[in-house]
């Protein structure tokens, strides 16, 4: 049918022709379609159905947990009968809710206090914070400090994760709101130096906007131990440059090729020094 | 410093053929800071306000109005 894969995303397969563009994602035993123009789209669900036993459901509204729906400015995606369920599973419906998500500049440590007596309910309901950080930025801090204590949780990082349970209380409705807008790509890096105070490893994390939307964001703790800020600060901004390249790779499989170059906002003036000055190198 | 080699070079190609800028961005207007450490409240709300976090039961209105308005009012008592 003139489809070909995309080689930066597997389950990606676009069809460009003179008529326009149509790009369908595989997940599985599911589709996802969509294209340039309406009579395209109708064409390749024909071929399909006629290939293959299938259902068109017409609009996507629901997919993998995710729910969508289309206001005039752009679409709208949340995970709100998600959480409702979690809540329901661990019985704090009606716990009173709090503002944030975790406690300002609080850290989790390893062995403070007694372990907790449950943790296959633990990582349980970590496993389903994680699959909300989808729809959910704003929780990915909390939950990725919740997750280092998987395998051996404390109650201290139980108390931690009802507290994230309970800010997601307060924001059932809360999702990302894709507009249209300019297509630029903009991303923002940042780090925390030393920032876990259990092995003063440091985390670092971006978030990468398409316009005014946020479509991808990552939050990791990194490998080595880092001996100044700047070489922290660096290593984020080469972890951001590098999705921004996949980023901008898949846009154009997709044919939406960037004019503009993206940029990465970074408030380390010493690590952009380094990353733009070409004068400037690092010792072997 | 090898591992650090990779990222320097990684970065700083693209930025001299100018496939990518750098550029300075100030505490304040830093969005991705929500992901790397706890934040207090009015932070907290500043940011979310702008990943686009609105309610599915129409945020614009009134609700996201007040964040802005607050975020805004905590800035300018921090800048002084």
């Amino acid at each position: 049918m003139g489809f070909q894969a995309s080689p930066v995303d597997p389950s990606l397969f676009v069809q460009h022709s003179s008529l326009g563009v149509v790009i369908l994602l595989l997940y599985v035993d599911d589709i996802r379609l969509t294209g340039s123009h309406a009579s395209l789209l109708s064409s390749v669900i024909a071929a399909l159905t006629q290939e293959f036993d299938m259902k068109d459901l017409d609009r996507l509204h629901y997919f993998l947990g995710l729910q969508i729906s289309y206001l005039p400015s752009g679409l709208f995606v949340s995970q709100t009968g998600y959480i409702t369920d979690l809540l329901g599973r661990v019985d704090l419906q009606h716990s009173k809710s709090c503002d944030t998500p975790c406690l300002p500049h609080h850290h989790l440590l390893k062995d403070d206090g007694q372990p907790y007596s449950h943790p296959q309910q633990y990582r349980s309901i970590i496993g389903a914070l994680q699959y909300l950080t989808f729809t959910r930025p704003d929780i990915a801090f909390s939950v990725n400090q919740a997750c280092q204590f998987m395998h051996n949780p404390m109650h201290s990082s139980v108390v931690a994760v009802k507290r994230i349970l309970r800010y997601l209380k307060g924001t059932l409705d809360v999702g990302l709101h894709f507009q249209v807008g300019p297509l630029n790509l903009q991303a923002y890096s940042d780090a925390d130096w030393a920032g876990d105070p259990n092995d003063r490893r440091s985390v670092s994390g971006f978030i990468v906007f398409l316009g005014s939307s946020p479509i991808s964001w990552a939050f990791k703790k990194q490998h080595t131990v880092s001996r100044s800020s700047t070489e922290v600060e660096y290593r984020a901004l080469a972890i951001a440059a590098a999705e921004l390249a996949w980023i901008r790779q898949l846009l154009c499989d997709i044919h939406i090729p960037l004019h503009i170059p993206p940029i990465i906002h970074c408030d380390n003036i010493s690590a952009i020094s380094l990353a733009s000055n070409p004068f400037f190198s690092i010792p072997e | 410093m090898k591992h650090l080699q990779i990222d320097y070079h990684f970065v700083h190609e693209r930025v001299i053929k100018g496939d990518l800028l750098v550029q300075h961005v100030s505490f304040a207007d830093q969005f991705a800071d929500i992901l790397a450490k706890g934040l207090s409240t009015p932070l907290f709300r500043y940011h979310c306000s702008n990943l686009m976090h609105g309610s599915s039961k129409h945020m614009i209105a009134g609700e996201c109005q007040d964040i802005k308005c607050s975020a805004s009012a905590i800035f300018a008592s921090t800048t002084c």
